[in-house]
């Protein structure tokens, strides 16, 4: 028995709550005057973007997945741990919190694999897995710059597993399956390689991002489906230009190495998080929330403002923080933010559209 | 072609181990003893068409030639559609099966009762695929 469509929209809130939060202390951090609203927003960006709302999105994607009731529990563990770290109040809890969620996230694999085996589902298992121990990492007192690694690892396995499992319908020659494999081994090597000398780790994290980046722009599906209309196509030319966004995060951590501050570790971290996995949440959205919130949402050629407002101004930040010049780096990423804030509405506005349609469609 | 038990489905099943999958699935599937057993097929082909309007969307190809529908029955005016997901951790067998549902209630509105159901036995495969998705997708 599955939670209700209307029973996880509190879970959705949670996430989507954090999402705002992130984004305002992120704006904070890169030096915009903005009131107070809590004291460790700033802080807490990265946790609030990847543990509060990415944990909790992609966790109530898979519980919708498995429809068992206990695989909502990680969302409302992420979630709640939002809520803590929005607040400043109990940050062990909070970080607790998010921990329980990754677990809840592996062990949704777990049943995903008894479900049924597929070497794609271990990819996103040990992605999952990837995500528990950064998570355990921070709760134990590592720093961000330490734990963020697994976190990337995390979401790069959980794609690629995706991207792989589509794959199989282009018949894609066992030895082309191995070349991907072996990028994401490279990779997550690399992660695990942090724990001994961050530098080399994040080369070899670097190197393997390239190389699925490489994978995928030459293999995925996304190369055929952009030429068709409406809906996948849109989906397919996120894809593709996230896909860019990973090769160049790669291309900066095999160049430049660890850089624990400063605007590399911008440049690195947003190319990856911003560029690449936004891209592909851009992408899937029109799916994704239909499916987990149980309300459709009317593709719309609109979302293209969103899309290429994000490429645009993630650009101009890349290259300001390279350039080591504060303003389009400053600049950039608010528009970033507010970027973020479009998709939102455009979100919102979609989800009423198909609303009204459906409720008209009945009337008549 | 008449399949064992006189269903008859419009659409062919793509390959030879489609069509071994699909029998595998009739056998499982519960049925009812039919009264009319004409209606019951002029049904069951219209629900087959139906599914062809309940698409992939990552891909921009329908159900019955990703072959991701395994088995439509009709008996007295009751459907049982069992159909499964190309992976078995994505969250959009939610939506299908209620498009799916939807688009069968469309066509046959005075049917009494439709089942549709997600099944992960047997896993999907490419091989289920017909040459119609095989053509979109650049073979």
């Amino acid at each position: 028995m599955s939670l209700k469509p209307n029973h996880r929209l509190p879970l959705m809130a949670m996430g989507m709550i954090s999402l705002l939060m992130a984004l305002f202390g992120g704006v904070q951090r890169l030096g915009w005057d903005l009131p107070t609203l809590t004291m460790v927003l700033p802080a807490n960006h990265g946790p609030l973007m990847v543990g509060a709302f990415l944990g909790t999105v992609i966790g109530l994607e898979r519980a919708v997945a498995l429809g068992a009731l206990w695989g909502f529990l990680g969302p409302l563990a992420t979630g709640l741990g939002g809520v803590l770290l929005i607040t400043g109040i109990a940050p062990p809890l909070a970080q607790l919190l998010v921990v329980t969620g990754s677990l809840m996230l592996a062990l949704l694999f777990v049943a995903f694999l008894r479900r049924q085996f597929a070497w794609f589902t271990v990819i996103m298992f040990v992605g999952a897995i990837s995500w528990l121990v950064g998570n355990l990492l921070w709760f134990t007192g590592s720093s961000i710059f330490m734990v963020v690694w697994w976190w990337i690892g995390f979401l790069l396995l959980t794609i690629a597993g995706e991207r792989m499992e589509l794959g199989r319908m282009l018949f894609i020659s066992k030895l082309r399956q191995g070349q991907m494999i072996a990028a994401v081994i490279t990779a997550m090597l690399g992660v695990v390689a942090t724990l001994l000398d961050v530098d080399t780790g994040v080369r070899i994290l670097g190197a393997g991002m390239v190389a699925i980046a490489v994978w995928l722009g030459l293999n995925d599906i996304a190369r055929r489906t952009v030429k068709q209309t409406g809906l996948t196509r849109f989906i397919a030319v996120n894809l593709l230009a996230g896909y860019v966004w990973l090769a160049c995060c790669g291309l900066l951590l095999l160049l430049y190495g660890a850089d624990f501050s400063g605007l590399r570790y911008d440049a690195v971290l947003h190319t990856f998080f911003l560029g690449f996995i936004f891209s592909m949440i851009f992408g899937h959205a029109p799916v994704i929330f239909p499916a987990v919130l149980g309300r459709g949402m009317l593709y719309r050629p609109v979302f293209y403002i969103h899309v290429v407002l994000l490429h645009i101004f993630l650009t101009v930040r890349v290259v300001g923080d390279l350039t080591v010049e504060m303003l389009p780096r400053s600049v950039g990423g608010l528009l970033n933010a507010l970027t973020l804030l479009v998709f939102v509405l455009n979100t919102v506005l979609a989800i009423r559209a198909n609303f009204v349609a459906e409720r008209d469609q009945q009337a008549g | 072609m008449v399949l064992p038990c006189g269903f008859s489905p419009l659409i062919e099943i793509g390959s030879d181990k489609g069509k071994q999958l699909y029998y595998a699935n009739l056998s499982k599937h519960e049925g009812q003893q039919s009264v009319n057993q004409q209606q019951d097929t002029q049904q069951q082909n219209i629900i087959w068409v139906a599914l062809q309007s309940v698409m992939d969307p990552e891909v921009g190809i329908n159900i019955v030639d990703m072959g991701m529908v395994y088995t439509v029955a009709v008996a007295n005016n009751q459907a049982k559609v069992a159909i499964t997901m190309t992976s078995p951790s994505c969250p959009l067998h939610v939506t299908i099966r209620k498009e799916a549902r939807q688009a069968i209630m469309r066509r046959l509105p005075k049917l009494h009762a439709v089942d549709v159901r997600v099944v992960w036995e047997p896993p999907w495969t490419p091989e289920l695929m017909t040459d119609e998705a095989k053509k979109t997708l650049g073979w």
